[in-house]
């Protein structure tokens, strides 16, 4: 973009929904060690997903080999769920850094700024990544909490150690 | 879900490989002289190529050698499977 380089890598997020049930779960659980979370909507259904496909893609659709792992982990956290059915599956786009970290940085063009790669984290850090995004916009810097996330930590070697910070594996 | 033809075992299903993304991506020879910015060129920036991308495929749970793939991001077919070293085609 630009003429900038970006090192991300765009690959399918697969999330998937059940058929509706009545209130069984009254929180998102989330398991690094079998890889899946999952919560129950208000409409009954459960919302669950787990991680990305390994390939590049732009598909908007993902392998079901993804998915069956997903199950196989919900169905080791809760058997009592075997049963259910799916009601539709369905797949994004997610762009991805090396550090599986945000950019929400100033880039070596003046008025040009970069707030992206945030992978298959980014909706519960909406507010805050906004937050210091306005600063960095109005200020021509960062604020204190993005400085870590600019642009040229790959190439000043300052990466961020946060791969397990969205609870999923990347 | 992939069918990639392994060129030492034949067509197998994607569970099978594990991809390790680009390919043609050679290591500069010139190392102590490089900057910093040409070592994230080689070491992160990617083309993230929507379209036709040649890349690299591990058969991790077959024979376990590698090889290269020509794949459409968008339609995922498999157009060509080539031998590491081989040019693109």
């Amino acid at each position: 973009m630009a003429g900038v380089r970006l090192p991300f890598q765009s690959h399918p997020l697969q999330a998937l929904v059940s058929e509706p049930v009545k209130p069984v779960l009254d929180c998102v659980v989330m398991s690094n060690a079998v890889h899946v979370y999952v919560s129950q909507s208000d409409k009954g259904e459960l919302v669950m997903g787990a991680g990305i496909d390994s390939y590049l893609s732009y598909a908007q659709t993902g392998s079901p080999p993804v998915v069956e792992n997903l199950l196989n982990a919900l169905v080791e956290l809760f058997p009592v769920f075997s049963r259910l059915r799916v009601l539709r599956t369905w797949g994004g786009i997610v762009d991805v850094c090396p550090d599986a970290s945000p950019i929400v940085s100033k880039t070596p063009i003046e008025g040009l700024y970069f707030n992206c790669g945030w992978g298959t984290g980014g909706f519960k850090a909406t507010p805050g990544s906004g937050w210091v995004f306005a600063h960095t916009l109005a200020q021509d810097r960062p604020h204190k909490l993005n400085e870590p996330f600019a642009l040229d930590r790959f190439v000043n070697g300052y990466l961020i150690d946060e791969h397990g910070a969205a609870g999923v594996a990347h | 879900m992939l069918l990639i033809e392994c060129p030492f075992c034949g067509p197998r299903a994607e569970i099978e490989f594990a991809c390790g993304g680009e390919a043609h991506i050679a290591r500069p020879t010139n190392t102590e002289s490089l900057s910093d910015a040409e070592w994230a060129d080689y070491l992160f920036m990617r083309k993230n190529i929507k379209g036709l991308q040649y890349e690299r495929w591990n058969h991790a749970r077959g024979c376990r050698l590698w090889f290269n793939v020509a794949r459409d991001t968008v339609t995922h077919k498999i157009s060509k499977v080539y031998r590491m070293g081989e040019p693109k085609p």
